[in-house]
């Protein structure tokens, strides 16, 4: 269960959001600069809101009090560009996350986000020789490979090849809901905001306002993004 | 002509030390130059920069000053070391860190301030702590940067002239280095060895930032 208020004055407005998940998909769209991104990394900790409560599985992230480094949060964070470290081999980048005592312990978890990500034949490759949407999937299974208690991303599935990410997509809901831990997911993707969101929000100029869902279609503003 | 090649030890051995001490010194400064915010970091990055600028002698006169038995720190290095730190190999290395700084951190701020802010955050979310990020992160991203800051040092203290001179004397087997030696050379009118002492300076410096190039060059070729 995730329970989010913050608040954060930006430049041209104040972000300023209220929700709770348990155990969902929240898919949250809306216009470039509307700080959609500026959430995620607030949730992360990796971006400090003026005030606020982020609480996850009754465990308080950051209160008045409280503020846990973004390395004690257990997110499982991807960006919208994959930022593989190019020193580091595939298998390199995907362990990084674990510690070399914990490796054998969670050799059968490795092998399995490596062979349902197809990346088996990829481990010991130098990132610089992937193509955007491998990369991309090395960056999934990077984040994933610790098991996070959230799933933060932020337009994961923009740089990977259109025939790719209907797989992905199923994938990613596949895990949210085998492992039940509340995943948070900025697209401008309809086709990704209607199979993956079991709540869809639209944060526009700071404000967060949750758009209908039904019968598996989201009513979405006119605007296009 | 028999050539005498203490002066080349002495400057070779000068030249690592120095190196060694920079990226000790040099790292953690270039770091909070390039990351952190604090009052009066413009005068640190013009204090850092002054050795580009300022005359090697003029350098020079103020740290035979700072370090002579006259001054606080020079009395103190006497009575715990026995010796005067100026016209010592130690008050040499003293003086070349101090003069060869520049040469170290700039690259190296540089290369911090150009590591993609991503791999910063992803590191974070990984579960590195902010030293952590900076071992396993910042400092391979910034492996080419490091190498141009290590070598660059290098080669500017094995050229060393001017603060040498003023700091260390001309001590045979002890402050006298290759570049003094050639100019000594040169005053007794020994032209031979003054040409040979200077064609191997010239073919080392050479070979180093030919290599720091080759390197760079291949690094951006991979990247």
């Amino acid at each position: 269960m995730l329970q989010v208020r913050l608040t954060k004055r930006l430049e041209r407005f104040t972000l300023k959001v209220e929700f709770e998940a348990a155990g969902e998909f929240i898919m949250i769209t809306g216009p470039n600069g509307a700080g959609k991104t500026t959430l995620l990394k607030m949730i992360a900790g990796l971006v400090r809101a003026d005030q606020g409560v982020v609480v996850l599985n009754g465990r308080c992230l950051q209160d008045e009090t409280t503020f846990l480094s973004p390395e004690s949060r257990n997110t499982g964070f991807v960006f919208q560009k994959p930022a593989l470290f190019p020193w580091l081999t595939v298998e390199e980048n995907i362990l990084f996350p674990i510690k070399r005592r914990d490796r054998d312990r969670l050799s059968h978890h490795i092998e399995f986000l490596a062979t349902e990500l197809e990346l088996t034949h990829l481990l010991s490759a130098r990132t610089d020789k992937l193509s955007g949407g491998e990369a991309q999937r090395v960056a999934l299974a990077r984040a994933l490979v610790k098991k996070p208690d959230i799933l933060l991303l932020d337009e994961p599935l923009s740089a990977v090849d259109k025939l790719l990410r209907p797989k992905l997509r199923k994938f990613l809901k596949d895990i949210q809901k085998l492992w039940e831990i509340p995943a948070i997911m900025v697209s401008h993707d309809y086709a990704e905001i209607h199979y993956l969101g079991d709540r869809v929000f639209e944060l526009d100029e700071g404000v967060l306002s949750e758009r209908k869902k039904k019968d598996n279609i989201v009513f979405m503003p006119l605007v296009s993004y | 002509m028999v050539l005498d090649l203490m002066p080349l030890y002495i400057s070779f051995k000068l030249a690592v030390v120095t190196t060694l001490c920079l990226l000790v010194v040099g790292i953690p400064l270039a770091y909070f130059l390039a990351y952190k915010r604090f009052r009066g970091k413009t005068l640190v990055e013009a204090v850092v920069s002054l050795p580009i600028v300022l005359p090697p002698t003029v350098l020079g006169f103020f740290l035979l000053v700072a370090m002579g038995n006259h001054s606080p720190v020079g009395r103190l290095y006497n009575d715990i070391f026995g010796h005067p730190l100026a016209f010592s190999f130690e008050g040499l290395v003293v003086a070349s860190i101090l003069y060869s700084l520049p040469f170290a951190v700039q690259p190296i701020q540089n290369g911090f301030e150009q590591v993609d802010r991503t791999l910063i955050d992803a590191g974070r979310t990984l579960g590195c702590s902010p030293v952590g990020v900076f071992f396993r992160v910042i400092l391979p991203a910034s492996k080419r940067a490091i190498i141009t800051g290590s070598v660059l040092s290098f080669a500017h203290t094995l050229g060393e002239f001017g603060v040498v001179l003023m700091v260390g004397g001309n001590i045979p087997g002890v402050t006298k280095v290759a570049s003094i030696s050639i100019y000594e050379s040169v005053e007794t009118l020994n032209y031979t060895e003054a040409l040979v002492m200077s064609l191997i300076l010239l073919a080392i410096s050479f070979t180093v930032l030919a290599s720091v190039y080759y390197i760079n060059r291949r690094e951006r070729i991979l990247a």
